[in-house]
């Protein structure tokens, strides 16, 4: 069977895993010890009741900011790091099977933003489609440090008493997908701004923000929160031991298409410069990748992208993939609801003017 | 208000009939420490004290169920009897029973204990029949939750394993609630827990729990059989998080994100032809 649209296959595979990661408690259970592993590389959120598992952010918080202070305390140090390498074990445990496409396959938040970016286009909002090259290295960092201070650092701090305890978990606290899960599952319980303390409040204005932004975001840009997830950081920093990878032996007509990095919602403009003259397929899962596989179906040129696993290709770029998948989607592009972007003709308007924002 | 807060259990035990002997777990005030935010992380105290309050004939028998559903049985020193950590996280149940000729009293208390992941899940401990007549949660709530007023809670009565339908149920607080209460037709007991603390300050950390309790009876067979439940509830969050002001300031973010989005310029990494 010849596969004819990977992004169909991928959608599927995102509802799925967004039904059963949103609302599989129904399947799973309740409690915590219920959920598939505690630990997902995926953020799917432990305040979700009705979810199947979530991410492992929320205990690496909790065991660093509820562990550190402990064990410095007690000089007993194991009490701190078992809990920390049972979690990393167990996210690796899963990492290894997927690697990065644990966000672009199975992220509740990273398929809630294709739907609202496809909601947007089809209401006729422009597409930004890319940003510049100079945004894309600016936003870059950003996952780095949401990492190293929100998951780590601030609760490290919080544990030693140099900041407060409201500050144990800061990234729950700002997370997108705490709120879009809760909302999602039907309550609006965690959509609020809390007046207990100035630390609450400020994390808890920031979240709701941040939720308000991305969405709108979304609209026009693709994945907008994805650019700036600690998760991506995190899965960045294991991607060598992943099963599946994205492998590149480019051209020189690499040069002059872009067709891949023009594909790729993480804006990696790397897809079209690095590996252009090898002799070899390279490993080009480079840590913004979300193993979509985009820039494969986008690649006219036979084999130059591959996803493989275990180093067997598991899909390859294909002139005649590319020519049909491009039909499609041209044909996909047409189909409008409505165009949000028309101004209404008033008699002060003149001719020509009433175009795109 | 404050004899009425520390009485109550003794005050409810007199208001039943006394042939029930009813027993009730409550915790030892100085060493509840489930205010302190997060059901005990910090310093470890050396165990979590409770007291059986009722009228006792001889020594009850004190059993805690581990979430693996191994059990071990405790002493009473006095009326009290601290539950140390039994080195696997997640919910326990202590149960306290006295059995006569024709009284069958039990005491039941589900406590979260911290400790390695026990691998186990509350709905086997729940599963696991405690005593022929129970109130069961269904389900507790989850762990790093906490029972909170003004939320919706569920309870099954089983007796024999067998749900009740239109069992009486009375249901009392420490701050003075007191309600009679029936199940329904499938023998489950729906309560929305009360917002009657005295004084409620803004955090979770900032309050103090107080203690509600559930108990009901049956005769069966010339043998009255009673049971308790009892937990630790929480000012609902409500009263300091703004769930109108929380949607106000996501519309904010959606607006600067709409006037983000029409800055943004189009980009195209393929050059015009």
């Amino acid at each position: 069977m010849t596969l004819t649209n990977l992004t169909l296959l991928r959608r599927a595979v995102q509802l799925l895993a967004f039904v059963f990661l949103v609302y599989g408690a129904a399947v799973m259970g309740v409690y915590a010890a219920d959920k598939l592993s505690g630990a997902l590389p995926s953020l799917a959120c432990a305040y979700d009741e009705k979810g199947a598992d979530y991410c492992a952010l929320i205990p690496l918080q909790h065991q660093v900011g509820h562990g550190l202070g402990r064990a410095m305390d007690s000089g007993n140090w194991l009490m701190f790091f078992l809990p920390i390498l049972t979690t990393l074990g167990t996210f690796l445990l899963m990492f290894v099977v997927l690697n990065k496409a644990f966000c672009g396959w199975i992220c509740p938040l990273g398929f809630f933003q294709e739907v609202v970016h496809l909601i947007g286009q089809k209401l006729g909002l422009r597409n930004v489609n890319r940003l510049s090259d100079s945004w894309v290295d600016k936003l870059r960092p950003v996952k780095w440090l949401m990492l190293g201070v929100l998951v780590f650092g601030l609760p490290a701090l919080s544990s030693l008493g140099f900041v407060s305890k409201e500050l144990g978990d800061p990234f729950c606290k700002i997370c997108p997908s705490r709120i879009m899960t809760t909302l999602v599952s039907g309550t609006n319980e965690q959509l609020y701004v809390d007046t207990a303390s100035y630390p609450y409040m400020a994390l808890s204005v920031i979240g709701d923000f941040l939720f308000g932004l991305m969405v709108a975001m979304a609209l026009t840009l693709r994945q907008p929160f994805c650019r700036i997830c600690p998760l991506l950081a995190m899965h960045a920093l294991f991607r060598k031991l992943g099963m599946a990878r994205l492998v590149k032996q480019g051209s020189a007509r690499c040069d002059k298409c872009g067709l891949c990095a023009q594909a790729c919602p993480m804006d990696i403009r790397e897809l079209q410069t690095d590996f252009n003259d090898t002799d070899k397929p390279q490993d080009i899962t480079l840590a913004d990748c979300t193993l979509c596989g985009r820039c494969v179906e986008f690649c006219p040129d036979k084999d130059v992208l591959q996803i493989r696993y275990l180093n067997l290709p598991l899909f390859s770029a294909d002139p005649q993939y590319f020519k049909q998948r491009n039909k499609a989607q041209k044909s996909w592009d047409k189909i409008s609801i409505t165009d949000l972007t028309v101004r209404p003709v008033t008699k002060a308007a003149k001719p020509g003017k009433g175009g795109s924002a | 208000m404050k004899l009425l807060r520390t009485c109550w259990p003794v005050l409810l035990a007199l208001y039943l009939p006394a042939a029930q002997a009813q027993l009730i777990w409550q915790p030892v005030a100085a060493a509840s420490d489930a205010h302190r935010g997060h059901g005990g992380h910090g310093k470890r105290p050396a165990g979590k004290p409770f007291q059986l309050q009722g009228e006792m004939s001889g020594q009850p028998e004190i059993v805690l169920y581990q979430p693996d559903l191994s059990s071990q049985p405790l002493i009473l020193a006095g009326n009290q009897v601290s539950v140390r950590s039994t080195g696997v996280n997640n919910y326990h149940a202590l149960v306290a029973r006295q059995t006569t000729a024709t009284t069958e009293s039990v005491a039941i208390r589900y406590v979260y204990l911290n400790g390695k992941p026990s691998g186990h899940s509350p709905s086997e401990l729940l599963a696991q029949p405690l005593s022929r007549l129970e109130i069961v949660p269904a389900p507790l709530p989850r762990e790093h939750r906490r029972y909170e007023s003004r939320k919706s809670y569920r309870f099954e009565v089983r007796f024999d394993q067998q749900l009740m339908p239109q069992q009486p149920i009375m249901f009392s607080t420490q701050a003075g609630t007191r309600l009679d209460l029936l199940t329904d037709d499938n023998g489950i007991l729906a309560l929305v827990l009360p917002e009657d603390f005295a004084e409620i300050k803004k955090g979770r950390r900032n309050n103090r729990p107080l203690e509600w309790q559930l108990t009901t009876y049956i005769r069966d067979q010339g043998v009255l059989f009673n049971t308790s439940l009892s937990a630790p509830y929480h000012p609902s969050p409500a009263n300091w998080q703004r769930y109108g002001l929380g949607l106000a300031v996501a519309i904010l973010g959606f607006g600067v994100g709409l006037g983000v989005n029409r800055r943004l310029p189009v980009q195209s990494r393929r050059k015009a032809k």
